[in-house]
């Protein structure tokens, strides 16, 4: 029997490894029952917590060939697209794939149907590193994404979704969540590897006949509890990633073995694992070890080589899967030839995961990618913050943009020739500084302007202060003259209203006289029983005479007043 | 007078040409048959070798070519029988009208024809059959599987839809029986010895003894006067499913025959798959009400009754059957007329069956989504059923468990669940209980397993 060399160092276990993947058989089973219970679950777990094994190794094995069709869907550029481009390449030939600037799935239902019908198997449709929706991915795409499940969950072929994601991006999921209360109905954690598990991983690969790996007999569970206790280094965590475990059983077989081909046998002992260093210098020394001898290889400095590395991760540490012409475009100064040549080198080297489909390069985990984050300069953080600063704002549609301020301009001008922004990228970069010395010039110009209207206004206040000094002069002298007029002429209208007064009030006392001699009159009249013509005329000529008195007494106050 | 010494051996297949050893030459031809009968013509070669199983040229044609030498119509006869008996319905007719003249006669070797025909009577058969009938189509348009595994997958396919097709129509049977016996109180008496076998039986049944106890069913319904449980299938027209040498029962007896053959250790080869598949077919056009009746399935049905009004019922059902275009349908319904919980009819417009607990929903038992079709199968020791999951294609136990009905304080609504979970998994026992009681006239008592229930480790929210 031909042995085979049963670890997978940072790839994900798949349908065909199912005799070398162990310590999962809980989980499988709970997979396995939620799959018929629900058309669509959420995995979750940390990273490297085996999420991807799990469903693409342990749950794939459960079903029967013609009860399994499986589409790993991982989100490329776009989501959308990522699931269209499947959905057309499964459709056996039906549908062909357009790419569209803002993808959306024409046809959806026919699409599946024409899936469907290419194998007349069930479908499950597997959303892998979904957080990269949440990440690289805008609001309009996650929206997209949304809206797409929904109209699948209705079409009638039999369709399951599952959606793995990391634990920590779980909340991202709420909106979701709100517009397919099911989709966290059912959900499965994929626990981190604790030892026990760790041990059914190391003791099952080394009692599995057709493995080349074997433990010392009678050293198997101090092996297995070394091996943990190296992963989990001083932490003492009681759980270990399972890349860590993959990576560091890769590197105490090639400590044992030496043989780069990994063909032959190796026996694990304490004495060779005591040996290793922890978890920690084994995955830096790895990645060391591969960029030095990708430099001496291709003859270049291993600075150069870091730098063609770190664009695949983002500024979080994480992994960001790139095309080979967009990662040209990101070196602008680093030779297109270069830079193929590093990407071979490290898919050889499993650093680098280049899948087919999508025609993209990616780290092969994401504990690789905080290594490169960790050796990345300031310089190089810069460029990638101004990168993402550009691309941001250019990703939104003309009219929702905004120009990039002066101090951002200022931020980004000293990296631009760093990396190639696109021709979109370089367009509004310009505008922004035409729209900033425009701003520059309108403002100076306003400025100006206000100067001259406040020079002027000066002018106008000093004008008007001189009129009122004069004014003031002015009528200081006709006040004077005013006052000794207006005292004359007070003097003259005393005299003028005394002398009224005197006049009415002689006035008065004749009228009074008057009233006397007619209240005289009426009575003799009415004595001598006169005609009432006659009385009632001395009675009115008293009445006058009495009014005449009562007004010329008022006046006689006004007067006096 | 042709050449009997000439040896020609079919070496390998591809979609394209025919590798042949001819007398110990390899020689290569197109993959067509007007080639191969060309080469056997001018060698003056009657018979060709494929596999271990030697091919009259005689009987090959275009139908058959496929299945002989790849498997680009394996599912050619089945697919096109089924088709051209769907006959007049709507759309096998529009299918049918569809194709071009001249692909016409031989339809089924065109894929695309033939998988659009397959879509359609996936469409159109009852769920439980529709479901076998993809699997069938599904390992036959495998182009990735070794022709070993595919035969294999593919014959073990043909018998499992062949003891599916009689164990739906027998527990249709079952059903009415017991619900005669239960109700029109008639001395019927159904104490046969396949009757016994069924309800007592610790292992799976063969399918010569699924047969017998399909004609034990009918003649007990014919000798006693009962109603047929279809109109498709009464007194009058039940003559077929009886008689030895209808060509129901002889493709009932081929496909029998060929299942003694796997049990022997023969192993199947490309000839035993065709046998099987012409026997499937003619077995299905004898069971013609597989494709005018639906499954459905009553998950849960409340009750609701308000002062001085009628009580009223809401039932959430499942038609599992997509028809017409019509997806599978989850539907609330509310009226005034009771209806059995957990209940999985088979039913057309006029009629409907209930086969619980030989067929049940086991996800609505459970209170969860989407459906899972169980077949009874056995009994499992004293205390249980052994039921076959259809989507998984595994076996499954429900033990009686007695669980306690009496009130009592609920603390969390997963408490209620899961005590709900027990007490109506008990309800399938005791149903099967009175069934065996009832149509045998017995006393059986099921045995309460003594364990605690299985630990769900799913979240449930």
């Amino acid at each position: 029997m031909k042995k085979i060399y049963p670890f997978k160092f940072l790839d994900a276990y798949q349908r065909e490894d199912i005799d070398f993947f162990f310590g999962r058989k809980e989980e499988i089973e709970a997979l396995y029952e939620m799959v018929f219970q629900t058309k669509i679950l959420v995995v979750f777990g940390f990273s490297g917590s085996g999420k991807t094994s799990l469903i693409q190794c342990g749950l794939a094995n459960k079903f029967q060939t013609y009860d399994w069709l499986m589409l790993n869907i991982r989100r490329g550029s776009n989501l959308i697209a990522s699931l269209d481009k499947t959905l057309c390449q499964q459709s056996d030939e039906v549908f062909a794939y357009t790419e569209l600037e803002e993808p959306v799935i024409s046809d959806l239902s026919k699409k599946i149907e024409a899936v469907y019908r290419a194998s007349f198997k069930p479908l499950y449709l597997i959303f892998d590193q979904f957080e990269e929706l949440y990440i690289l991915g805008n609001k309009t795409e996650q929206e997209r994404f949304i809206q797409t499940v929904r109209e699948i969950l209705l079409v009638e072929q039999p369709v399951k979704i599952i959606i793995s994601i990391r634990e920590e991006y779980l909340g991202h999921l709420y909106e979701f969540e709100r517009a397919v209360p099911e989709l966290l109905r059912k959900k499965l954690r994929v626990e981190p590897m604790n030892l026990d598990k760790v041990k059914t991983v190391i003791e099952g690969v080394g009692r599995l006949p057709q493995s080349n790996v074997r433990l010392q007999a009678g050293e198997e569970d101090a092996i297995a509890e070394g091996i943990f206790d190296k992963i989990r280094g001083e932490e003492k965590t009681l759980s270990i990633q399972l890349p860590y475990l993959q990576v560091f059983l890769d590197k105490l077989y090639l400590q044992t073995t030496g043989d780069e081909k990994r063909e032959a046998d190796a026996v694990f002992t304490s004495a060779a694992l005591s040996k290793m260093g922890d978890i920690g210098d084994v995955l830096r020394n790895f990645l060391d070890e591969q960029v030095l001898l990708t430099a001496q290889k291709l003859e270049q400095k291993p600075e150069s080589i870091w730098r063609i590395l770190s664009p695949f991760v983002t500024l979080e540490g994480t992994k960001e899967p790139l095309a080979e012409q967009v990662l040209c475009e990101r070196l602008p100064d680093v030779l297109p030839a270069l830079v193929g040549s590093t990407l071979q080198a490290f898919v050889s080297s499993r650093i680098l995961r280049y899948t087919e489909h999508e025609q993209r390069y990616e780290i092969a985990h994401d504990s690789l990618a905080k290594q490169i984050h960790a050796k990345r300069s300031d310089e190089e953080i810069a460029i990638l913050e101004v990168q993402r600063l550009v691309h941001s704002q250019v990703a939104l549609k003309a009219e929702a943009r905004e120009f990039f301020t002066e101090k951002q301009l200022a931020f980004i001008e000293p990296y631009l020739a760093k990396f190639k922004a696109g021709e979109e990228e370089l367009d509004w970069i310009a505008r922004s500084r035409a729209h900033v010395k425009e701003e520059k010039e309108a403002e100076a110009k306003r400025q100006a302007a206000e100067l001259v209207k406040t020079k002027k206004r000066l002018r106008t206040v000093w004008g008007l202060l001189a009129a009122a000094g004069m004014a003031l002069l002015a009528a200081g002298y006709f006040g004077y003259n005013a006052n000794l007029q207006k005292k004359a002429a007070d003097e003259a209208t005393f005299k003028a209203e005394q002398s009224l007064i005197i006049s009415y009030n002689s006035d008065i006392t004749r009228f009074k006289g008057e009233i006397e001699i007619a209240e005289r009159n009426r009575n003799s009249f009415e004595q001598y029983k006169a005609q009432d013509d006659v009385i009632r005329l001395e009675t009115q000529k008293i009445d006058s005479l009495t009014n005449r008195i009562d007004t010329l007494e008022i006046k006689i106050k006004l007067l006096k007043k | 007078m042709p050449n009997e010494t000439n040896n020609i051996i079919i070496q390998g297949v591809t979609d394209s040409t025919l590798t042949l050893n001819v007398n110990g030459t390899v020689q290569e031809i197109h993959n067509q048959l007007a080639d191969l009968k060309a080469l056997l013509q001018n060698l003056k070669a009657p018979t060709v070798q494929y596999a271990d199983k030697i091919y009259n040229i005689e009987h090959i044609n275009e139908a058959n070519f496929g299945v002989m030498t790849s498997n680009r119509v394996f599912n050619g006869v089945l697919t096109k029988e089924l088709i051209h008996f769907l006959g007049e319905r709507t759309n096998a007719r529009q299918f049918l009208n569809g194709i071009p003249a001249e692909d016409k006669e031989n339809w089924e070797c065109v894929r695309l024809h033939l998988k659009e025909a397959q879509g359609l009577l996936g469409d159109s058969y009852v769920w439980v059959i529709g479901w076998e009938l993809r699997r069938l189509f599904s390992i036959g348009n495998d182009r990735q599987k070794s022709m070993e595994i595919k035969v294999d997958e593919y014959i073990n396919h043909c018998f499992s839809t062949y003891r599916l097709s009689l164990q739906l129509v027998n527990y249709l049977f079952l059903s009415k029986l017991w619900d005669a016996k239960k109700t029109q109180k008639k001395n019927i008496d159904a104490n046969k010895k396949p009757l016994t076998d069924f309800f007592h039986t610790k292992r799976l049944l063969k399918l010569t003894e699924l047969r017998t106890l399909f004609h034990t069913l009918l003649e007990i319904f014919r000798d006693n006067d009962l109603a047929f449980p279809l109109e498709e299938m009464e007194a009058a027209n039940i003559h077929p499913y009886l008689q030895p040498d209808s060509a129901f029962n002889k493709a009932c007896a081929s496909m029998e025959a060929l299942e003694a053959l796997g049990e022997q250790g023969e192993k199947y080869g490309l000839g035993h798959c065709h046998s099987a598949e012409i026997s499937l077919a003619t077995i299905l056009q004898a069971f013609p009400f597989f494709t005018t009746h639906q499954l459905v399935t009553m998950k849960k049905v409340e009750y609701e009754e308000t002062r001085n009004t009628t009580p009223r019922y809401i039932k959430d059902f499942s038609i599992l059957e997509k028809k017409e275009a019509q997806n599978l349908q989850r539907i609330l319904n509310y009226d005034n007329k009771p209806s059995l919980t957990y209940a999985l009819f088979f039913r057309n417009g006029r009629n409907a069956i209930n086969l619980f607990p030989f067929l049940l929903d086991f996800n609505a038992l459970t209170n969860e989504q989407d459906f899972q079709i169980y077949f009874y199968e056995s009994r499992n020791g004293n205390s249980g059923l052994r039921y076959f999951s259809i989507k998984n294609e595994k076996e499954d136990s429900i033990h009686y468990r007695a669980a306690a009905t009496d009130a009592r304080e609920i603390l969390s609504e997963e408490q209620k669940n899961a005590e709900q979970k027990i007490i109506r998994l008990d309800l399938v026992i005791r149903q099967f209980e009175d069934a065996l009681n009832t149509v045998l006239d017995a006393d059986v008592r099921f045995e309460a397993i003594d364990s605690t229930p299985k630990v769900d480790n799913t979240f449930n929210f």
